[in-house]
C-alpha cells in the first residue's frame, strides 16, 4: 500500500462530491498557499500586471482612435457595428482558436522572469490578444460618446478661440470626455480582471486563473482541487471590488470639477462660477453625459 | 463551410442539446432577472433614499467575475459542479443587477409633465406605473435587456472552464482534439444566437413601445 | 469466467467510448470484430470521461466499452493494489465479476502514463530508467496532468518509491502538442505522456522504464455488462486482443492524429490482420 493514498480521500464530501466551502478558510490559511512559483501571491501579482499592461496597450489604441472619431465624426458607424459584434463573441473561443491557428507559429520559447513562464509566450500572445480585444471595446464606445455629448457650442467656442484643430482635440474634447473615458475604463478593468481568468485555459499563462483552470482536474484535492478554485475566485472578486474602487477614486481626482461641478466649498464654486443663466447649461450636459454612461460586463 | 455542415450532422444529437441549454440558460435568467429588477428598481425610484443603497448593491453584485459565482453556488446550493442550475442561478444574479439601475432610471425619466396630464386624466397610482411609467421606460428597460442578453450568451460560454455541458464544450472538444470545425461552428453558433436574442428583445420592445417608430429620429 | 458458461447465440450489444481518439479506434475494432461473427452492433462513441461511460456501461445504455486494465481497476476498487499486468488482470475478473461486469482477455497492448524526457536530456544526464532521475530531478520541472500531483501512484510515489523529486510541476494533459511542444523546447523537464502517443517515435522521445513499478499495466481490455455478454462476443473480441499490441496502437493513433477518422483506421488494420 503505498503511504498517501488517503490524502486523496475527501474527508467530508457532501452529496455533490466536493470538500465543502469550509475547507475554504483553512485553504487561505496554510502560507504554502500563498508563497512559491505556484502560490497565491504570486499568481495575483501575475494578474494585476498583465492587467495593468492589457489596459495600458489598450488605451493607448482606443482613447486617440476614438477622439478621432469622435472630432471627426467619419468612422462612427463602421465602429459601433464591429464594437458591439464583437461583445458577442464567446471569449473563450475565440482564445482557443487563436491558440490553434498562431500559437504553432511563434517559436519563441525564452520566457521573461516569473511573469512569462518559459515555452508559454505562443500561448501568452493569443490570451492577451482577447483581453486587449475585449478592453479596447468600452473604452473605444465611450470615448466617442464622450466627444460626441460635448455641447458644440463649446467646441465652436475654442475653434473662435483660434485653436487649431488639435488642440480643440487635446485641450477641450479630450477633458471634456473625460468622465466618460473614466467610465469606459473602469468598465475595461472589470472585464479584464474577470475575463483573464478565462485565459488561464491557455497552457502555461500565469494568472489566478490557473488556479481555476488546474483545479478542474482534481476536484477532490483539498489543496489543488475545488478549495483553491473557491479561493481564487474569492481573490479575483476582491481584486475587482478593490480596483473598482481605486479608479472610482481617481476618477474624482482626474476629472476637472468643472465638468462635473464638484466643489470642496461652497465658496470656491462661486469664486470660480458666479450664479448665472450657464449654470442650467452645464449642468444640464454633465446629466446627459452621465446617463449615457457604458454597460458592458463579463 | 461542407465541413462544418459536415461536422454537424454527424454530432446532430449532441450539438442540439448543447443548444437548447445554451438558450434556456440565457433566456431564463434574463426573465428572472428582470422580473427580480422590475420591484427593485421601482422601490429604488419610489423611495429616493433607497436608490443608493440599492444601485451599490447592484454595483458591487455587478463587479464579482460570474466564474467567481459558478464556483461558489456548488458550496452554497450542495448542486455537482457540472450542475447547469449553478449557472443559472449566477446569471439571474447579474441580470439583476444590471437591470436595476436601468428600471429605476427608465422609470424615473418619466416626464413630470407627463405624469401630471395622466394623472389628471384620472390614472390612479397604480395605473400609472403600468400604463404610463413603465411603457415609457421599455427603451431603457429593454436597451438594459438587450446587453444583459448578450452578456448572458458569453458568460454561459465561459462554465466550459468548469465543464458545463453547453454550446461551448464545441470549444473544448475543438482544443482536445486539435480540430478548428468544431470551434469555428462554436462561435458561428453563439453569434447567431446573440442576434436572436437582440431581435426578439427589440421586436418586443416595438410591440410594448410602438410609438417609438412613429416618430422619427 | 469460462466461455463456456455464456450464451451460445451472437446476441446485440452497443459498445461506447471515451471522448479520446485511442478509445474510439478501439471501440471500432472490437465492434467490426464481433460484426464479423455475426453480433449486432452499434458504436456510441465520445460519451465522455470515464464517470459518464461507466454510468452508462451501469445503467445499460451502453454494454461494453475498451478500457485500461490499471485504470478501470482503480476506478472499481480505489483499494486495489496489484502493479504487474497479470495481477491486476486476475485482480480485475474479481472485482468486475462483483460487480456485474465482465473482463474478455487482456492485450498485449499497453497505454499507461510515462516519465518521458527529450533524446538530448536523456544522454545528457544518462537517463534510462526513473531511478536513474534520481539526482537530476531536482533541477528539472514535470510537465503532467494536475491529478499526478495528488494521486498515490503520482508525484508522492515518485518521492516515495524512487526518491526523485521535481523542481516544479507545471499543468499539462498526458500528450497533445501543448506538451509535446513544451518538452521539445525545454519548457519542462520531463513530461507525463502516453506511451502510446505517437509523438514519442516522432520526436524520438525517451520513456523512462518504471522498473518498481509505480504505474498499474494498463493493458487494453474490453469491459462488458455480465448479462449482455454471448460467447461469440467473447471469441472476438479475445481474438483481436490477442493481436494488439503496442506498437499497432502507436500506428493507429499517428494514423489518426494525420487525420484518417478512428473508424477507417480501425477497419483498415482489422482487416489487414483477417479478423474482419
Amino acid at each position: 500500500m503505498i503511504p498517501g493514498l488517503l490524502s486523496r480521500t475527501t474527508p467530508d464530501p457532501g452529496d455533490n462530491g466536493l470538500p465543502g466551502l469550509h475547507r475554504v478558510p483553512i485553504w487561505f490559511n496554510d502560507p504554502l498557499n500563498w508563497k512559491g512559483p505556484d502560490g497565491l501571491l504570486a499568481y495575483t501579482s501575475e494578474h494585476i500586471v498583465y492587467t495593468i499592461v492589457v489596459l495600458a496597450v489598450a488605451m493607448v489604441i482606443a482613447v486617440p482612435l476614438g477622439l478621432l472619431i469622435g472630432h471627426t465624426g467619419r468612422g462612427s458607424a463602421a465602429i459601433g457595428g464591429s464594437v458591439n459584434a464583437l461583445r458577442a463573441v464567446p471569449p473563450l473561443g475565440l482564445l482557443i482558436l487563436l491558440i490553434a491557428v498562431i500559437s504553432p507559429h511563434i517559436h519563441i520559447t525564452q520566457g521573461f522572469t516569473y511573469l512569462i513562464a518559459r515555452g508559454s509566450v505562443p500561448y501568452f500572445i493569443p490570451a492577451m490578444a482577447v483581453l486587449l480585444v475585449l478592453a479596447i471595446s468600452p473604452i473605444l464606445t465611450s470615448t466617442y460618446a464622450g466627444v460626441q455629448a460635448i455641447d458644440p457650442a463649446v467646441r465652436d467656442a475654442a475653434r473662435g478661440m483660434g485653436m487649431r484643430p488639435v488642440q480643440v482635440v487635446t485641450r477641450v474634447e479630450f477633458p471634456n470626455a473625460l468622465p466618460l473615458i473614466m467610465s469606459g475604463m473602469r468598465s475595461a478593468t472589470l472585464q479584464v480582471i474577470a475575463t483573464m481568468t478565462v485565459a488561464a485555459y491557455a497552457p502555461l499563462v500565469g494568472g489566478i486563473g490557473r488556479l481555476i483552470v488546474d483545479g478542474d482536474q482534481d476536484l477532490t484535492s483539498l489543496r489543488y482541487g475545488y478549495p483553491a478554485m473557491v479561493a481564487g475566485g474569492i481573490t479575483v472578486a476582491v481584486l475587482a471590488l478593490a480596483a473598482e474602487g481605486l479608479l472610482a477614486l481617481l476618477q474624482r481626482r482626474v476629472v476637472s470639477r468643472g465638468i462635473t461641478g464638484r466643489y470642496s466649498t461652497r465658496r470656491e464654486k462661486y469664486e470660480r462660477h458666479p450664479p448665472a443663466a450657464s449654470r442650467g447649461a452645464r449642468a444640464g450636459s454633465a446629466r446627459r453625459m452621465r446617463r449615457s454612461g457604458q454597460l458592458s460586463h463579463t | 463551410m461542407g465541413a462544418l455542415w459536415h461536422y454537424f450532422l454527424s454530432n446532430r444529437q449532441q450539438v442540439q442539446g448543447w443548444a437548447i441549454t445554451t438558450i434556456w440558460l440565457a433566456a431564463v435568467p434574463l426573465a428572472a432577472g428582470l422580473a427580480l429588477a422590475l420591484p427593485a428598481g421601482w422601490a429604488a425610484s419610489r423611495f429616493r433614499w433607497s436608490y443608493p443603497p440599492l444601485v451599490s448593491l447592484a454595483g458591487a453584485l455587478y463587479t464579482i467575475p460570474s466564474l467567481v459565482l459558478f464556483l461558489l453556488l456548488p458550496g452554497i446550493l450542495g448542486t455537482g459542479i457540472l450542475d447547469t442550475l449553478n449557472v443559472a442561478v449566477a446569471l439571474t444574479v447579474y441580470t439583476f443587477a444590471l437591470l436595476v439601475r436601468a428600471v429605476a432610471d427608465g422609470l424615473s425619466a418619466v416626464n413630470a409633465d407627463t405624469l401630471s396630464a395622466a394623472s389628471a386624466m384620472g390614472y390612479t397610482g397604480r395605473q400609472l406605473l403600468i400604463g404610463v411609467q413603465l411603457p415609457l421606460a421599455v427603451p431603457v428597460i429593454g436597451s438594459g435587456l438587450r446587453v444583459a442578453a448578450v452578456a448572458n450568451l458569453s458568460l454561459v460560454s465561459v462554465a466550459s472552464i468548469i465543464g458545463t455541458s453547453q454550446l461551448g464544450q464545441l470549444f473544448i472538444t475543438g482544443s482536445s482534439l486539435g480540430i478548428l470545425t468544431p470551434i469555428v461552428l462554436g462561435l458561428i453558433c453563439f453569434v447567431i444566437l446573440a442576434l436572436c436574442f437582440d431581435l426578439v428583445i427589440r421586436l418586443a420592445m416595438r410591440v410594448l413601445a410602438p410609438w417609438r417608430r412613429a416618430v422619427p429620429g | 469466467m469460462s466461455l463456456a458458461s455464456l450464451p451460445r447465440q451472437p446476441g446485440a450489444v452497443t459498445i461506447g467510448s471515451a471522448d479520446f481518439p485511442e478509445d474510439e479506434i478501439l471501440a471500432y475494432i472490437y465492434a467490426d470484430a464481433m460484426k464479423a461473427r455475426g453480433v449486432t452492433v452499434s458504436v456510441h462513441a465520445d460519451i465522455g470521461e470515464r464517470p459518464a461511460y461507466i454510468a452508462a456501461l451501469s445503467d445499460g445504455s451502453i454494454g461494453a466499452v475498451p478500457e485500461y486494465s490499471g485504470s478501470i481497476l482503480d476506478y472499481l476498487d480505489p483499494a486495489a493494489t496489484a502493479k504487474a499486468p497479470g495481477a491486476v488482470y486476475a485482480e480485475l475478473e474479481d472485482v468486475a465479476a462483483a460487480q456485474g461486469y465482465a473482463v474478455t482477455s487482456d492485450a498485449p497492448a499497453q497505454d499507461s502514463d510515462t516519465i518521458t524526457v527529450t533524446k538530448t536530456t536523456a544522454a545528457k544526464y544518462h537517463l534510462t530508467t526513473i531511478a536513474s532521475l534520481k539526482n537530476v530531478a531536482g533541477s528539472l520541472s514535470l510537465g503532467a496532468p494536475e491529478p499526478l500531483l495528488t494521486v498515490p501512484y503520482g508525484v508522492p510515489a515518485l518521492k516515495s518509491v524512487y526518491g526523485v523529486v521535481f523542481q516544479r510541476f507545471v499543468p499539462l494533459s498526458a500528450g497533445g502538442t501543448v506538451t509535446q511542444t513544451a518538452l521539445r523546447d525545454g519548457a519542462v523537464g520531463a513530461a507525463d505522456i502516453f506511451s502510446t502517443d505517437p509523438s514519442i517515435d516522432t520526436y524520438g522521445f525517451v520513456s523512462l522504464a518504471d522498473t518498481k513499478p509505480i504505474f498499474a499495466a494498463q493493458n487494453v481490455v474490453p469491459l462488458f455488462r455480465l448479462s449482455v455478454l454471448t460467447r461469440p462476443m467473447a471469441e472476438a473480441c479475445n481474438a483481436v486482443s490477442a493481436r494488439l499490441t503496442t506498437a499497432t496502437l502507436r500506428k493507429l493513433d499517428g494514423e489518426v492524429a494525420d487525420g484518417a477518422s478512428p473508424a477507417t483506421a480501425a477497419a483498415q488494420w482489422l482487416s489487414s490482420t483477417g479478423l474482419g
